[in-house]
């Protein structure tokens, strides 16, 4: 018997396409995109499709396992032994009980990197007293904090529709790895054939270079120094900024004193802005001609505008310096900065469905490549800069928020100095508003304490590195548990040698959820419990609340509603019912509830009942009937993976002109972060080693280690994606391990010829990676002129050892393995993002 | 008149995400290694001045089919619409077409072939379904879907394409889509000196 099932795509976290399956005896036995889901314009992808194949993995995890051998490596053998689901789930339950009504509730971490559960996830933690961790976050969450600052969203995606020059930068919008990966790939090709210019900056050519008109190779991790330069021309050579959204929508024009703050209005303590028609300083918000030139005496006090402050900032980075730091020609970066200002067409306007909008059809992308660095926080900031002084913030043909403004709760507000406060309710979610409820730096009582770090969006990257420096950090107890779902900590992290022994060392269990075995599963897990795969799951709010990979621009808000396409096997549960499992055989159910209806402010009507027992789609029904007024039996009788409901002009574009309030380009209370932090640390005795110079309102590029102690003959190991990798579980895909193989560069090592002929290597020899700590990985080498010649590429996330992955075993080189968490000094202390510079040797293996 | 169905690349799209090639899996059931199409890639010119090129490869369904003219067994055949299919109740096997083809596409599906599973285990339901459909010890292609096409359906790479670069239709209705495109943008038959006359035409 034949039938259609409709759902959503999960095969990546981005959960943007519309699907339609067919089941044949209720086995699946095809995938295709939805022509009538909208989203994904119908479209789906090669991850998408395949993964028909991973239910169906004979490998596939079906008992709950017991490892019974306590040693644990990359070298040691689990001897999983099967035991029952009752014996599993009380294990793990009675752990937590322990460790909530005995020992310290903070003891134990959920990692989870699975996005539509993302509403659940904290409530559940926040119930139990835990810790969270991403177990992603080292490679991505520091940049999060500058679009919350100038997107008012969790991320940001290009208005194709009406762009005519795009800079992509360490980025491959449009080339199916990125965040609304199937949606962006058409419309990034439309907007291409209708004349846009693309340009890559990159230290490798991947796909999207195919697709430029201009490939920039960039040494890796000068970033910074880039864009610090272009501002420089865009400011003071060119002149090309958008002088009015300066002065009327950032912080440019507040006045600022010798000591770098604000200079305030005495009575009501506003900022205050020289007004050129007044000739006064008035506050902030009462200025009709503020200046962004000269010096002013306001209150005996010498003062000028933050906009000129930047202005002579960058005047130090002039081209020539520039160059020498990134090794891209000086005139090169002229016309890169020069073009880029010219599209940006300051001044135009656009008419939409009868509103008038400021048109800037230029926009720089950053993607994953820049950040991950010494100084990420002041690098992805000096790159978001440019296309501040455009105004393309939130405008058509710039770069937009993908989540949504919708409905209650959901719009920015304005902060006391007028700055624009994020529309979100990030901060929930272990990520926080880098203005709005800011913590104050105390000493860390958590081990993903964001309280080292208060203005990063969250600080993950501190859970390996406080767990090994327990004592340095001053925590008072250990974390005794670990449930892992959905990430695979020992592979996608730092070196697996170390995040097993920090872990191991720490935890008394240490639980995986998983379809599959993976080398977390296998190497560092003590028990683990299968689950259901996507396709055999409801996630009713299945692009992940609040943050929603909303496709952005001038479309409809759409909902999208997964359903189970197959039956899971007999007790593979979805993972929050699972965690809900627990919560009830640990005695702290009734807390869930109550969390849920606090965190959401759910409706009287739509409230659990503390004492009921509910399923996580029950939770997620009662979520969806109190934010967008439908239910799971809405979509149920309808049979539909979708709703939509008609997005406005000004919800479309919602930039600083709708809302009022400023993006900053001076971050002037950063002053006081820094100090605070800095008391901290002296208190705790560790201001040796967590340094606070990055806390300055102006930016700056320092470079990481890599850049002065690099030595001749070493290259720097960088890690780009193929489209049907960029999630490290696919390599172990049949058909996408296939199409992996019939890429030319996908298992290799990429090499420039000339870097090759100085060591005498040529194309097919195996060859030698080593760092200087002796870490080394073998492959093939690729030899291309599409790679820096300082640089040297394996793709990623490959090199998997574990034994349960069959056919990903023994392809590709593992990167990360190159990444060690001894060094504190690698950590950027704002962002508390890692710098990902890996120095190698590269030869001939004999 | 007579139909002559075709696709045209727009190689300006192509962005080699492979889609096409795991969509033509999912339709076709085609074991390991057998491909009814594939994305080429190449690069050239110097650092940092570089040329990428993406060049999606399928049967070209030419007019003048050598395949179907060489084949002893006359399994080749070409059907009303201009597609040009296997029968594999006909086919032998005996590879002449193989050799035919100067673009080097049918594919002999080797005896045994059916009982090689993608996980290397036994057969999952999709493929004891879809296998049912091949036939070992015959020569296999692109049919453009021809099941596909009898309900009015694009070929499944068209459907799942994510950048459009695959457009399907008639090329002798004027009106169509790929007949605007052949218009507006010319458009250039894989190796046109083999004077086989493909249906497939490359743009951008």
């Amino acid at each position: 018997m034949y039938e259609k099932v409709k759902s959503v795509c999960y095969g990546c976290q981005c959960s943007d396409a519309g699907i339609i399956a067919t089941k044949k005896d209720g086995e699946l036995i095809a995938i295709r995109g939805d022509p009538n889901c909208p989203p994904s314009y119908g479209r789906i992808c090669g991850k998408g499709l395949s993964s028909l194949m991973v239910p169906y993995n004979p490998q596939r995890i079906m008992k709950p396992l017991k490892r019974m051998n306590s040693k644990k490596g990359l070298d040691q053998e689990p001897e999983f032994e099967e035991i029952s689901w009752n014996e599993a789930l009380d294990i793990v339950a009675d752990k937590l009980r322990w460790i909530r009504e005995e020992y310290d509730p903070r003891a134990h971490i959920l990692s989870c990197f699975d996005y539509p559960p993302v509403w659940f996830g904290p409530v559940w933690l926040t119930a139990s007293g835990g810790q969270f961790f991403f177990g992603g976050s080292v490679w991505c969450g520091w940049y999060h904090n500058v679009y919350f600052n100038f997107y008012q969203s969790f991320y940001r995606e290009i208005d194709y529709e009406h762009i005519n020059h795009l800079i992509l930068w360490g980025s491959q919008s449009g080339h199916l790895v990125d965040a609304l990966p199937v949606p962006t790939a058409r419309e990034q090709a439309d907007a291409r054939h209708r004349g846009m210019t693309l340009k890559v900056i990159d230290p490798v050519a991947t796909n999207v270079v195919k697709s430029a008109d201009e490939w920039i190779p960039i040494r890796p991790g000068t970033d910074g120094a880039l864009a610090l330069g272009m501002l420089n021309l865009l400011l003071n050579e060119f002149e090309i900024y958008d002088r009015e959204f300066i002065k009327h929508y950032t912080n440019g024009s507040y006045l600022i004193a010798s000591d770098g703050r604000y200079q305030r209005d005495a009575e009501t303590d506003k900022p205050l802005i020289w007004d050129e028609n007044k000739k006064e300083a008035v506050p902030f918000d009462k200025a009709e001609a503020p200046s962004l030139e000269g010096s002013y005496i306001v209150n005996e006090e010498k003062c000028e505008p933050a906009f000129k402050r930047l202005k002579e900032h960058v005047k130090q980075w002039n081209v020539e310096r520039v160059s020498k730091i990134t090794t891209i020609p000086p005139e090169t970066i002229k016309r890169l900065a020069r073009e880029f200002g010219e599209a940006a067409k300051i001044g135009s306007t656009i008419d939409i469905k009868g509103k008038q909008f400021p048109l800037r059809p230029a926009a720089i992308q950053q993607g994953k490549g820049p950040g991950p660095h010494r100084h990420a926080m002041h690098t992805v900031y000096a790159i978001e800069m440019l296309n501040v002084i455009m105004g393309n913030l939130n405008v058509p043909g710039g770069q937009l928020g993908i989540s949504p403004y919708y409905k209650r709760r959901w719009r920015p507000s304005v902060s006391k100095d007028g700055l624009m406060l994020s529309a979100n309710d990030y901060w929930k979610f272990g990520c926080q508003d880098p203005l709005l409820d800011r913590q104050k730096a105390k000493k860390p009582t958590m081990y993903n304490c964001r309280d080292l770090c208060p203005i990063a969006s969250y600080a993950d990257m501190l859970v390996p590195i406080i767990m090994r420096n327990k004592e340095l950090f001053g925590m008072t107890y250990d974390i005794k548990m670990t449930i892992i779902s959905h990430t695979n900590i020992v592979h996608s992290y730092g070196n697996p040698d170390q995040m097993i022994k920090i872990f191991d060392d720490m935890n008394d269990l240490i639980v995986g959820f998983s379809t599959e075995m993976n080398e977390t599963m296998e190497y560092l897990c003590d028990i683990v419990i299968p689950i259901a795969h996507w396709t055999e799951r409801y996630d009713p709010l299945a692009q992940g609340a609040p943050f929603k990979f909303q496709t952005v621009g001038d479309r409809d808000w759409h909902w999208l509603f997964r359903r189970p396409i197959k039956d899971p096997p007999e007790n593979h549960k979805h993972p929050a019912d699972l965690l809900l499992e627990l919560a009830r055989r640990a005695g702290f159910e009734r807390d869930v509830y109550k969390t849920f209806n606090e965190w959401w402010q759910i409706d009287e009507e739509y409230q659990l009942d503390p004492d009921g027992q509910y399923s996580y789609l029950e939770m997620g029904d009662a979520l969806l009937k109190d934010r967008h007024g439908v239910s799971v039996d809405w979509f149920e009788k309808r049979r539909t993976n979708f709703f939509t409901q008609e997005k406005t002009p000004e919800e479309a574009y919602p930039w600083c002109g709708i809302f009022g309030g400023r993006v900053p380009i001076y971050l002037e209370w950063w002053l006081d972060v820094g100090k605070e932090v800095e008391k901290v640390v002296k208190e705790m005795g560790i201001d040796d080693i967590w340094e606070v110079d990055d806390y300055t309102p102006l930016l700056d590029w320092k470079g990481c280690s890599s850049h002065r102690e690099r030595k001749d003959d070493e290259l720097w190991l960088v890690n780009p994606r193929v489209p049907t990798h960029h999630q490290a579980s696919d390599i172990n895909n049949p058909w996408l391990h296939e199409a992996g193989e019939q890429l030319p560069k996908t298992f290799g090592v990429l090499i420039n010829p000339e870097t090759a002929k100085d060591r005498g290597i040529e194309k097919g020899d195996l060859v030698t990676l080593e760092s200087p700590a002796g870490i080394k990985e073998k492959g093939i080498a690729i030899i291309t002129e599409g790679i820096h010649p300082d640089v040297v590429g394996v793709f990623g996330s490959f090199g998997k050892y574990a034994k349960g992955e069959k056919i990903a075993k023994g392809s590709g080189l593992h990167w990360n393995k190159f990444i060690s968490f001894t060094d504190i000094d690698r950590l950027d202390k704002v962002s508390a993002g890692y710098d990902s510079c890996v120095l190698v040797r590269v030869f001939k293996s004999k | 008149m007579k139909k002559n169905y075709g696709m045209v690349i727009d190689l300006d799209r192509c962005v080699n995400c492979q889609t096409c090639m795991v969509a033509c899996q999912m339709e076709h059931g085609t074991p390991p290694r057998v491909f009814f199409t594939r994305v080429l890639q190449s690069e050239g010119g110097k650092f940092p001045r570089i040329q990428m090129r993406f060049f999606p490869i399928l049967c070209n369904h030419c007019q003048n089919a050598p395949c179907e003219d060489i084949c002893p067994a006359e399994a080749v055949y070409t059907n009303e619409d201009g597609v040009v299919l296997i029968d594999s109740d006909k086919c032998t096997g005996c590879g002449a077409c193989r050799e035919a083809c100067p673009y080097n596409i049918p594919v002999l599906l080797e005896r045994g072939k059916l009982k090689e599973s993608y996980w290397g285990d036994e057969l999952i339901p999709f493929e004891r379904e879809k296998y049912k459909e091949l036939k070992e010890g015959t020569v296999v292609k692109c049919d453009f879907c021809i099941d596909r096409m009898e309900k009015g359906m694009d070929p499944a790479c068209v459907e799942a394409c994510p950048t459009d670069t695959r457009v399907f239709g008639n090329f002798n209705d004027p009106e169509s889509e790929v007949s605007h495109l052949l218009s507006s943008r010319g458009g250039r038959q894989p190796h046109p000196e083999f004077n086989t006359n493909p249906s497939v035409y490359y743009v951008g």
